[in-house]
């Protein structure tokens, strides 16, 4: 993707606090977003994004820290800078019983659409999100993929210079998920400012020009994913499965290796410093286990660094 | 705001719109529940809804006679009752109290009429069922009615027959009174009718006389006449030739005066004509004077009508007086008066009664009771409006928290007090709908009275509507979440509902309970509907309710909003 030129910053968060008795959520989280940036914001669960998000929508008063969205003060200019913002929750925000056009027009208006504004968004958008032909039907009996690409529109229905994205790819198709990108990107072309909340890595890599990684509330990391994937040192990893169970030792001056032999399956798993050492590692295989059946090459990306700097412990959200 | 609001409203009522099960609820299901109640407890508080039940009674006639009969009878006519046959008493007894086939049972002991004609108090014996004590109750009222009736009728029949034998005796004195009065009457007449033949004969005697009298006079008179006619006749024939001489000898002398003055003139010109010798002249002759009286000489008359008058007065002849002999005195009939007798005023005390009157002055039934649907109606109408503010309040707003839709809404260009107050709106305008559309359903269907203000009635109804949404509020900030806001919302809905006596009258409840149910606002809601409904009382008596239901809902809405800030932010 071709870095764009920031603007202004559109999202301005310093020092965000956030307790719930005597859990901490989120604790000093700042974040930074410029018009044209799409930003991710990644972290386990529990980590305190939602929390983020919710304080930076104005759903949720920090305990300290302070918002500004598109240069208005949320705690002091509320209305004005939410007329700024646009939030896609992470539940389908919808009204069932509405039709798809009855819920763009609804939000739209409540955001301060004009009638005949709203009228031309909610075509435009329903022929973004690929529901054009669907507007006048109820959203109760959309599939998952049709409400999620709604829930985008409803919250990008206003145009807002912000645009707060928590999981909107949650359950959805591959399709589905292509064209929420691609109105995603557009967006942040037209100059929208987005924070892009997922746990989807690829996802983060493929759209987002930045990424910031929270844990315990507190934000771990803030670059690209390059610049995360080499903060957190990952190495690249090959995978390989032998005919024969492999003696220990066998790849020695390569790399680090991890054999596994369940008595049905033999091979191991190695990290490499270089990945042109593959073809060594191939031979000694070879050598060691009668028979290279398979080998599977894994570049790190950044998958491996958010594990690699938010560790392999079960997360569950409290 | 008012942006806000109106957009709220409108997407609220797309909501309510196109929510089937709630629509359901709200109209459908609390015509059911009206019906079924309605009709059930019909039996409960009379009116128009009972008359289509039947109870089941049996009756014993050991009496057989005239009592007996008629209260068999009666029994048989009242459209509310069934009976059913029974030999005896003991078998009247097992259906009531064995087989509860019959709610009561009617026993007529022997000797029943001839214990009431006597004068005696005989006594009916009554077999209940005391489960069925309502049905008993009214059924005894009926019979209490019916042998008040009875005794009425035995009271009113010896004070008849009382009243039947003094009169007849009254008539026979006053026909006898009559009689007398009739005699005098005709012996009036009669002594009348003898005078008056008296003096016509009189009359009649006295005319003959004087026609008599008269004829004669007549005749005599015509002699007279007669006589006096031929003399004048002969007496101006006598004098006729005297009268032309007479005239002649006049005409004579005025000649020989006229000579007389002619022969001065020609003297007196002679003389004249004389000069001197005038004196020689003779002195004239002197002529010689007529008679004196010649000019009136008239031939004599004779005057026949002195004569005439003469003979008249000569054969006046008075009637002689005629005088009949008076009429004899009749002798006066004395008629004696009626003595007064006592017994004839003696009379049976009378049966005691009452009557009901209504606030019309109109006399109603006694007992009568009112259409169940009187109370059901607004009764059940509150209690699903208050269930629908709680599926539509408290459940809607969780709803919107878990759908997302009401975090989406925190973060719009709107103020979320709008947003509540755009839903709370909504629900109030709906809720009053539902309760003008169930008022109406139970005017059509179950003919409910609207009272003598039918406008009145959207006081209560607003204001119940206007507090329910707002006890929606709190149940919604109290409950936190759909497992909780249920049960908790449907205990606090039927009990505010049952107390508030929405479901029965509120005087069926103990002291304790009503004392309790002033703090409920479906108990001044209900008291206002009853006003209105019930007791037919004019608009103004809905005022006082009304404004307390609305207090209660100005601190639910407040208590509501704090809650719901706590627990949606």
């Amino acid at each position: 993707m071709k870095a764009p030129t920031f603007e202004k910053t559109s999202i301005r968060a310093e020092g965000l606090r956030k307790a719930f008795g005597t859990r901490v959520a989120v604790d000093g989280v700042s974040i930074t977003v410029r018009a044209h940036e799409l930003v991710g914001l990644l972290g386990p669960n529990g980590a305190g994004k939602t929390t983020t998000l919710s304080m930076l929508s104005g759903v949720l008063k920090p305990d300290t820290g302070s918002v500004s969205i598109a240069g208005l003060d949320l705690d002091r200019n509320p209305l004005a800078a939410r007329r700024q913002l646009g939030l896609v929750p992470q539940s389908i925000a919808l009204y069932p019983a509405l039709t798809a056009a009855e819920n763009l027009a609804f939000f739209g208006k409540i955001q301060g659409l004009a009638a005949a504004q709203s009228s031309t968004r909610t075509r435009n958008l329903l022929e973004a999100v690929g529901l054009a032909d669907r507007a006048a039907d109820a959203v109760e009996g959309f599939s998952g993929g049709m409400k999620r690409r709604l829930n985008l529109a409803c919250g990008m229905i206003h145009s807002p210079e912000v645009l707060l994205l928590d999981e909107p790819t949650v359950g959805v198709d591959p399709q589905s998920r292509g064209r929420i990108f691609d109105v995603v990107v557009d967006a942040a072309a037209h100059g929208a400012a987005i924070l892009y909340s997922t746990h989807y890595m690829e996802e983060v890599e493929r759209i987002c020009t930045r990424v910031i990684l929270i844990d315990h509330g507190r934000t771990v990391a803030d670059g690209t994913a390059a610049e995360l994937i080499a903060q957190a040192g990952s190495s690249p990893r090959v995978d390989v499965r032998t005919r024969e169970a492999l003696e220990p030792g066998w790849a020695n001056g390569i790399g680090r290796a991890v054999n596994f032999d369940d008595g049905a399956r033999f091979g191991a798993s190695l990290e490499l410093d270089d990945l042109d050492r593959v073809p060594e590692v191939m031979r000694r295989a070879e050598r060691a286990g009668g028979e290279v059946l398979e080998v599977h090459v894994h570049r790190p990306n950044l998958q491996d660094a958010f594990l690699k700097l938010t560790g392999h412990a079960l997360r569950d959200a409290p | 705001m008012i942006r806000a609001i109106i957009l709220t409203l409108g997407k609220e009522f797309r909501l309510i719109g196109r929510d089937r099960v709630g629509l359901f609820m709200m109209l459908v299901a609390p015509i059911a529940v009206i019906a079924a109640a309605g009709f059930s407890l019909a039996n409960v508080y009379g009116g128009r809804a009972s008359e289509s039940t039947k109870y089941p009674i049996t009756v014993v006639d050991e009496d057989r006679g005239t009592v007996g009969s008629a209260i068999v009878k009666a029994l048989t006519q009242a459209s509310s009752l069934e009976l059913i046959g029974a030999a005896n008493r003991d078998e009247a007894e097992a259906l009531v109290r064995m087989r509860r086939a019959a709610v009561l049972a009617i026993i007529i002991p022997p000797d029943t009429t001839d214990a009431l004609a006597q004068g005696k108090n005989p006594k009916l014996l009554v077999y209940s069922d005391p489960v069925r004590y309502i049905q008993s109750a009214k059924i005894e009222l009926m019979l209490a009615q019916l042998c008040r009736g009875i005794s009425s009728t035995a009271s009113g029949d010896a004070r008849g027959q009382l009243a039947s034998a003094a009169g007849n005796l009254r008539d026979q004195l006053q026909q006898a009174r009559a009689a007398a009065e009739n005699a005098r009457a005709e012996s009036a007449r009669f002594s009348a009718l003898s005078d008056k033949e008296r003096e016509r004969i009189a009359a009649h005697l006295k005319k003959e006389v004087d026609d008599s009298i008269a004829d004669a006079r007549a005749m005599v008179s015509a002699s007279i006449n007669s006589a006096m006619n031929r003399l004048k006749s002969q007496v101006d024939a006598a004098t006729a030739a005297d009268e032309t001489k007479i005239a002649e000898l006049k005409k004579y002398f005025a000649q020989l005066q006229t000579a007389e003055a002619q022969f001065r003139d020609w003297l007196a010109k002679l003389q004249s004509l004389a000069g001197k010798h005038a004196s020689d002249i003779p002195p004239p002759p002197t002529f010689p004077e007529p008679p004196p009286d010649l000019a009136s000489f008239n031939p004599p008359s004779i005057d026949l009508k002195s004569y005439r008058a003469q003979f008249e007065r000569a054969i006046a002849i008075p009637a002689p007086p005629i005088e009949l002999p008076p009429t004899p005195k009749l002798p006066q009939i004395q008629i004696p008066e009626i003595p007064h007798v006592a017994a004839l005023d003696a009379t049976v005390p009378g049966t005691l009664g009452f009557v009901e009157i209504d606030r019309q002055g109109r006399e109603v039934d006694a007992g009568g009771g009112f259409n169940a649907f009187d109370l059901q109606v607004p009764g059940f109408a509150v209690t699903f409006l208050l269930i629908g503010m709680l599926m539509g309040v408290s459940l809607a707003l969780l709803d919107e928290r878990d759908w997302g839709t009401l975090e989406r809404l925190r973060s719009v260009a709107a103020p979320f007090s709008a947003t509540l107050a755009g839903k709370l709106l909504a629900r109030f305008v709906v809720g009053f709908i539902q309760m003008v559309i169930l008022f109406a359903a139970g005017w059509a269907l179950f003919d409910v009275s609207l009272g003598s203000a039918p406008l009145a009635l959207m006081l209560p109804a607003a204001a119940i509507a206007f507090a329910g949404a707002g006890f929606g509020l709190v149940v919604a900030g109290i409950g936190g979440t759909r497992d909780a806001v249920l049960p908790v919302g449907a205990i606090v809905i039927m009990t505010m509902a049952a107390v508030g006596g929405c479901w029965w009258p509120i005087d069926f409840e103990p002291h304790w309970m009503r004392v309790m149910a002033v703090g409920l606002p479906t108990t001044w809601t209900m008291q206002a509907f009853n006003d209105l409904i019930i007791r037919r009382l004019p608009a103004e008596t809905a005022v006082l309710p009304s404004l307390v239901v609305i207090a209660f809902g100005l601190v639910y809405l407040a208590a509501g909003v704090a809650l719901s800030n706590r627990r949606f932010s």
